[in-house]
């Protein structure tokens, strides 16, 4: 038995290529060297784009529940830009109007803030900046009881397309308490006052007249002060026997959080779970919470919403 | 002399390779980089790590965490909670309450075709009506492709204190005066209301003037103006939100069948 041939049998028909002459041999090893150090370079992660990869990994993969979180969540929502400490707002609608537009800026919290603790802001100083460079300052701002979260903000004009909106203060709330007492007569009770309440700062609260019903009450009241000063004003009614002790009250639901008005209306309902009737009382002791807007300057740029038809 | 000739071009060729691979990794960034930096650091956001549940969907400031999804005789239905990211709320919200709503659902099947549906400001179920037969394994996604977002215009109308005046908010809410009542020291308004159907179960009109006094009356308003001669003209401000719609598409999860 013969060995087998291995020489034919691994031969390959390239073999019978005649072997590269000249300057053949140095452009293979040129082409060697280069395809070695490509390869080494993709190896080693050493390129272009490589670096973006290493330094902002693809995070947009959801983490899996068996895996540790190793990426920074958005303190917002999309969209959402910080004005204050874990406070972010953004413009999610805008409505045309007769001679204006309005713009709802929604607020959100910063996913680790903690809600009980946060202050609000009240409101807030914002400009539309349009293409041409002209400036328009916002003309009046729009509450909502029931959206707490969101503050409307008038613009004089129309909306073109090629706008901005500047938010260039925001107003923190600061508040000051007052009380007052005034003889009972029964309901339904009606005085005409006003009371004059001094709220300090320099301010004075007027209150009156104060309706109280069986079930409801109205307070009228306005706020005077140098400077023309404005403020968002709550008012609560507690009535007392003649022992001085409180036997029910009637409360502002909800509390009014427009800190642009001069003067206004609180309207009352007596707060459930008393069961004694308010003519048992003898004394109105009348409990006002005023908010006034503490301006922060800020400046946060946003792109506006289309506005919907007025 | 093949030989010297090869490790020459070898040589060469690392020295250029070197050259290009040094050249190209020190170049400023290109475009392309500059996109794959933006990307990674705008699409992390809400989806990468939940902020009530896992299968929420966020749009505004609004999470929607959908519950049970039953399939009925051709119809699927979506049940929801929403809850707020705002500062003011942490738990599910009332109907009243909420900033943004799901407005328009669209839903896929497997098959092709699908179907779209709106749903109420405050509604906390979506009903696709479908083909008999249809069941959930026929799903192959359901979409929020459109919400609304409250927006408070307060926009003001007057009204001439007449019986029979009438007049319109931008929203649809219109109002007409039914009955004027003059009495010897007072004058009473009575308004009817009709609201569309956004507007929900809160009236939110006001007077401006606080001279008239509001009270309570079953379908409407009733204003009470005692302070001498009455105005000619009421005006009234609506403080009800405004729902502006809004285009956008959030995938909704509906559980590992679809």
């Amino acid at each position: 038995m013969s060995r087998p041939d291995y020489e034919t049998l691994l031969r390959s028909p390239l073999d019978d290529e005649p072997e590269p002459t000249g300057w053949g041999s140095a452009l293979a090893g040129f082409l060697g060297g280069v395809v070695v150090v490509l390869a080494a370079s993709w190896l080693l992660g050493v390129g272009p784009g490589t670096a973006a990869q290493t330094t902002a990994p693809d995070s947009s993969t959801p983490p899996s529940s068996d895996a540790p979180i190793d990426v920074e969540p958005n303190r917002y929502p999309p969209g959402f830009l910080e004005v204050g400490d874990s406070i972010a707002m953004k413009p999610t609608g805008a409505v045309a109007t007769d001679g204006g537009f309005v713009v709802s800026f929604t607020m959100a919290a910063a996913r680790d803030a903690d809600v009980d603790e946060l202050e609000r802001p009240i409101g807030g100083t914002w400009q539309i900046e349009r293409g041409d460079g002209s400036i328009a300052r916002a003309n009046r701002l729009v509450y909502d009881a029931a959206h707490t979260d969101v503050i409307g903000v008038g613009f004089p004009g129309s909306l073109r397309g090629d706008e901005t909106v500047r938010m260039v203060a925001r107003w923190d709330p600061v508040s000051r308490d007052a009380e007052a007492e005034i003889p009972f007569t029964g309901t339904p009770f009606v005085a005409e006052g006003p009371v004059e309440i001094d709220v300090g700062a320099g301010l004075t609260l007027k209150v009156g007249p104060i309706e109280l019903g069986r079930h409801l009450g109205r307070v009228e009241w306005s706020i005077t002060g140098p400077g023309d000063p404005t403020a968002a004003v709550s008012i609560d009614v507690t009535l007392l026997d003649a022992a001085g002790a409180p036997i029910g009250a009637y409360e502002t639901q909800p509390s009014p959080r427009d800190p642009t008005r001069a003067n206004g209306v609180a309207k009352m309902f007596w707060g459930p779970g008393f069961d004694v009737h308010p003519d048992e009382a003898t004394t109105v002791r009348i409990i006002a919470v005023v908010t006034v807007a503490d301006r922060h300057a800020v400046d946060v740029v946003y792109d506006l919403p289309q506005a919907a038809g007025g | 002399m093949d030989g010297t000739k090869a490790v020459i071009g070898a040589v060469a060729g690392l020295l250029v390779a070197v050259g290009l691979v040094t050249l190209i990794g020190a170049s400023p960034p290109n475009p392309n980089d500059e996109t794959t930096t933006a990307e990674t650091t705008t699409t992390t956001p809400a989806t990468a790590i939940p902020w009530r549940s896992p299968d929420e969907t966020v749009f505004e400031s609004t999470v929607l965490i959908p519950g049970d999804v039953v399939a009925d005789d051709g119809t699927i239905t979506l049940d929801y909670e929403l809850e707020s990211l705002g500062p003011g709320h942490g738990a599910a919200l009332d109907a009243s309450n909420v900033d943004a709503s799901p407005d328009r659902w669209e839903i896929l099947l497997i098959s092709g075709g699908g179907t779209v549906v709106e749903t109420e400001i405050g509604a906390r179920s979506v009903t696709f009506e479908l083909r008999s037969g249809v069941t959930l394994e026929h799903v192959a996604a359901i979409n929020l492709i459109g919400w609304r977002a409250a927006v408070p215009v307060g926009e003001t109308i007057v009204l001439d204190v007449r019986q029979g005046a009438g007049g319109a908010f931008a929203g649809g809410t219109t109002v007409t005066v039914e009955t004027v009542l003059e009495q010897a020291n007072s004058v009473i308004v009575q308004l009817a209301i009709d609201q569309p159907r956004d507007e929900w179960d809160r009236i939110g009109i006001d007077a401006v003037d606080p001279g008239w006094r509001e009270s309570g009356r079953d379908g409407g308003i009733q204003y009470i103006w005692d302070r001498g001669a009455a105005p000619e003209v009421i005006e009234l401000v609506q403080s009800t939100p405004t729902w502006v719609p809004i285009a956008g598409t959030r995938p909704v999860y509906v559980g590992d069948e679809s």
